[in-house]
């Protein structure tokens, strides 16, 4: 099957300021894509690139088997970051207007908004101002603004940022729903934990650059996981594995220590269990701890994260 | 892309003509237009101060003081006059009417009269016979049953009688210690109408040996000798009602003596009244037309109209300006470039803006007009029916309209460009500073030039991009050659068709940019093709 989207080397540049460089990305029919990396580092460029609101001074984009985004714009949903609605205009007419700009007829639209609004439980808001709603029942007036036209595609750029708690369960739910409908959703985020949750692949840039591409899975596999001994023995001796690298004591209770013990690359469980027996170690508890997406994340971009953020804003035309 | 564009234009449309900011535009620009006009008058007729003069003529036998009183209440009766025949010619009934207004042959001459014509006897005449009571006996016959009575000009001068100890003093060479306590208020007068003591606010001292003098003379210039002046005593500055009126009613009073003097025969005085049979005509009819107030009016409206267009642009321009500033703050006009096209919503948001604009501007010139013929007083209702009668036989409304959309799309792509880079309401003061700067000096330009409307200046005004629509405007009633019609309407379209290409090219980044711009990287933009 066809990927939905899939751009090949794109490179941006807004002055001096290389926005993305030689990234490319492919999401396949009903995926949830999470786009990471940190402030600055392209993904607002890139998804803007993918939906044609700019283009791309090198490389290739298709999306929905079509170059020009803009004749499938129909079958895309978009919600932009830092994002509003009209003030002045009620919930019900500010989805309608935006079902509108996407191909449907007026009283189509307005149904369907109301039919959104009242299924995600904002039916008594749909006559209401925008400016009359909380923060929370806006935010979920944008989503529903992004669904309105059942689009294919779903492209969210940082759709958790600014939402307390509540309403990043209540996103991720909808994001849900999407996602059982068939649809195909790409967001941006900087936050590991909804990508670890939501994604079934990842694209991780840093500095406009690709950095990984893959499944949350194969991500985490790029790191070793930690395993976590405890014993009333000492455990020294386990230094002589080549693979562990270092055995350190991390807390004491009623005579039992817990060791982390790091290693370089994987290693069996089998073969660490089995040295301990050799040297007569009683293990109480023994435990193999996958690393984090977020420590995937500091892993492969903390290091230039500082700098990178240093190059947010560099003036009119930076679109990063 | 059709859609696209009526989409975002309906939008841009319905969503200004919602907002309360403008609802309350739409009442309040004619409500402002009409108050200028009727709030001075009515401030003057409910907030005048009658101010209270007395003449003290000191010339043996007091040769000067009654005739000044006279002088002095002719003015109020030349002005009541030429209310009521102002009224007449409102409110008449239309078999009294012609093409140039009252019919000669059925209205009496009193009521043909406008307020220069009024002579001494017609003054004379209302003051002895009953004043209003009098002229309204004459002007009945022809005004319609049912009509509004006439709205006179209040008095703001009062003739007193001088009071007995002033009159007792010796104002000879140096009144001042005398007059002080009258004028200052320390002194009150009594008067018939009043039962409040009242304050003297001046009093006109003639001088034993005041005379007429000759033109040119030092004592003509204001520097007669004490004892040979007419002296108007007052505390402070002379307060305006008086100070045009008094100097003036001597002035009159002692030139008339002097003519009777030198002709010896006071008839004289009637055969200054004398008039030339003046009739102006205007050449471009067959036997040449006779030439009213309308045709003054059909000159000077159509520069007032200008003026009006670029004021009436310079408040839609801002309206334009922060609707996109606030879409492009708010981040949903990214959500429209990914929907329509930049060019698409440009042209949308000029087409739906320019029909605010222009609902605005035809709401505005349709109310005044509205209240001016509800709300004015007579000499309003003559004017608004002149003004209808211009409006109906100048190709004023359909110019109106072509210049105003060309105004429009002249200044609206830069103007929502410039709003594109704006993030802030202060973005929005300082982008549009230099174009609000142009747009403050065409009218004056306009108005400077338009008095020879079919002059060079005007000429090259016209075929001037920016200055076009309103310099052609300003000339729409003077039958401009058909070349400077066509020509400049061609050079605003073809501005228009550059500006908004390049508006497009430079919109689409503008909309996605953070930060200022500067000119140079503008025009690698337009050059690059955006």
């Amino acid at each position: 099957m066809a990927p939905i989207v899939e751009l090949s080397n794109i490179h941006k540049r807004f002055g001096d300021h290389i926005a993305v460089e030689d990234v490319s990305m492919q999401v396949e029919p009903g995926q949830v894509y999470g786009f990471l990396g940190p402030n600055g580092a392209g993904k607002t460029t890139s998804i803007r690139i993918m939906l044609g609101i700019i283009d791309p001074d090198r490389g290739t984009r298709q999306i929905l088997g079509a170059q020009s985004a803009l004749s499938v714009s129909h079958r895309v949903g978009y919600l932009p970051e830092e994002r509003g609605l009209y003030k002045n205009m009620s919930a019900q007419n500010v989805i309608a207007y935006l079902g509108q700009l996407k191909g449907m007829d007026g009283a189509s639209a307005k149904r369907r908004a109301g039919e959104l609004l009242e299924r995600y439980g904002l039916a008594d808001a749909a006559k209401k101002r925008v400016k009359q709603l909380s923060k929370g029942m806006a935010q979920k007036v944008q989503v529903l603004s992004t669904m309105v036209h059942d689009p294919d595609l779903v492209v969210l750029d940082e759709p958790f940022s600014g939402l307390d708690p509540v309403n990043q369960q209540v996103l991720e739910d909808l994001l849900m729903d999407m996602k059982q409908a068939g649809k195909t959703i790409i967001f941006s985020t900087h936050v590991m934990q909804h990508a670890e949750r939501l994604c079934d692949r990842i694209g991780l840039i840093a500095h406009g650059r690709d950095v990984f591409n893959g499944t949350v899975g194969e991500a985490k596999r790029l790191l070793t996981p930690r395993i976590l001994l405890r014993t009333k023995d000492d455990i020294m001796a386990l230094h002589e594995l080549e693979a562990v690298r270092d055995v350190t004591p991390i807390s004491e209770e009623n005579g039992v220590m817990e060791w982390e013990i790091v290693t370089q690359g994987r290693v069996s469980t089998e073969e660490l269990v089995g040295r301990c027996m050799e040297h007569r170690i009683e293990i109480a508890h023994f435990s193999m701890i996958e690393p984090s997406l977020h420590e995937v994340f500091v892993h492969l971009v903390g290091g230039e994260k500082a700098v990178e953020d240093q190059n947010v804003s560099k003036g009119w035309g930076d679109a990063t | 892309m059709i859609r696209g564009i009526s989409l975002v234009a309906r939008h841009e449309f319905v969503e200004t003509v919602r907002t309360k900011s403008f609802l309350i535009s739409l009442v309040l620009i004619p409500l402002l237009m009409s108050a200028g006009m009727f709030v001075p008058q009515w401030l003057s007729s409910h907030t005048s101060v009658i101010r209270n003069v007395a003449i003290v003529d000191l010339t043996e036998e007091a040769r000067y003081g009654d005739m000044l009183a006279q002088e002095i209440k002719r003015v109020y009766a030349r002005n009541a006059l030429a209310e009521i025949t102002s009224y007449v010619r409102a409110y008449a009934f239309p078999e009294f009417k012609t093409d140039q207004g009252l019919d000669p042959r059925q209205v009496p001459p009193l009521l043909l009269k406008r307020r220069s014509d009024f002579t001494d006897a017609d003054a004379d005449a209302f003051l002895n016979n009953g004043g209003l009571v009098w002229a309204m006996s004459i002007a009945a016959p022809f005004v319609k049953p049912g009509s509004p009575p006439p709205v006179l000009e209040p008095k703001t001068l009062r003739l007193v009688d001088v009071p007995d100890d002033l009159a007792k003093a010796d104002l000879r060479g140096a009144p001042a210690d005398y007059l002080r306590p009258w004028l200052t208020g320390e002194r009150n007068i009594t008067v018939p109408d009043s039962d409040k003591p009242e304050t003297l606010s001046a009093v006109v001292l003639i001088q034993p040996d005041a005379a007429p003098v000759q033109p040119g003379s030092p004592s003509a210039l204001g520097y007669a000798e004490p004892g040979q002046s007419v002296q108007i005593w007052s505390n402070g500055a002379l307060p305006e009602s008086l100070a045009r009126r008094l100097p003036r009613a001597a002035n009159v009073v002692f030139q008339k003596t002097e003519l009777v003097a030198y002709a010896g025969d006071s008839e004289v005085l009637e055969r200054m009244d004398y008039r030339a049979p003046l009739r102006t005509l205007d050449i471009s009819a067959k036997d040449g037309r006779e030439l009213t107030t309308a045709d003054m009016i059909a000159r000077i409206l159509p520069r007032a109209l200008s003026v009006m267009l670029i004021y009436f642009l310079y408040i839609n321009m801002f309206m334009l300006m922060n609707n996109t500033m606030e879409e492009k703050s708010s981040r949903i006009i990214e959500v429209l470039v990914s929907s329509v096209t930049p060019n698409q919503l440009l042209i949308g948001k000029l087409l739906g803006s320019s029909l605010v604009a222009l609902t605005m501007f035809a709401f505005s010139v349709g109310m005044f007009l509205a209240v001016i013929l509800l709300a004015g007083g007579s000499d309003f209702v003559e004017f608004a029916g002149i003004l209808l009668d211009v409006f109906s036989k100048q190709p004023i409304l359909p110019a109106l309209f072509v210049y105003f959309v060309l105004g429009y799309f002249l200044f609206a792509g830069i103007f929502l460009t410039l709003g594109a880079f704006c993030e802030t309401s202060r973005d929005v003061q300082n982008m549009s500073t230099p174009m609000v700067l142009l747009m403050m000096v065409v009218p004056f330009v306009v108005w400077a030039v338009a008095d020879d409307p079919n002059g060079s200046g005007a000429q090259l005004l016209s075929w001037m991009p920016f200055f076009g629509p309103f310099m052609m405007m300003a000339r729409a009633t003077s039958e401009p050659p058909m070349l400077d019609i066509v020509g400049s309407v061609l050079v605003q379209l073809f501005t228009i068709a550059v500006l908004l290409w390049a508006s497009g090219k430079i919109f689409r980044i503008a909309v996605l940019s953070s930060g200022k711009p500067k000119v140079g990287q503008l025009i690698k933009l337009v050059r690059q093709g955006g």
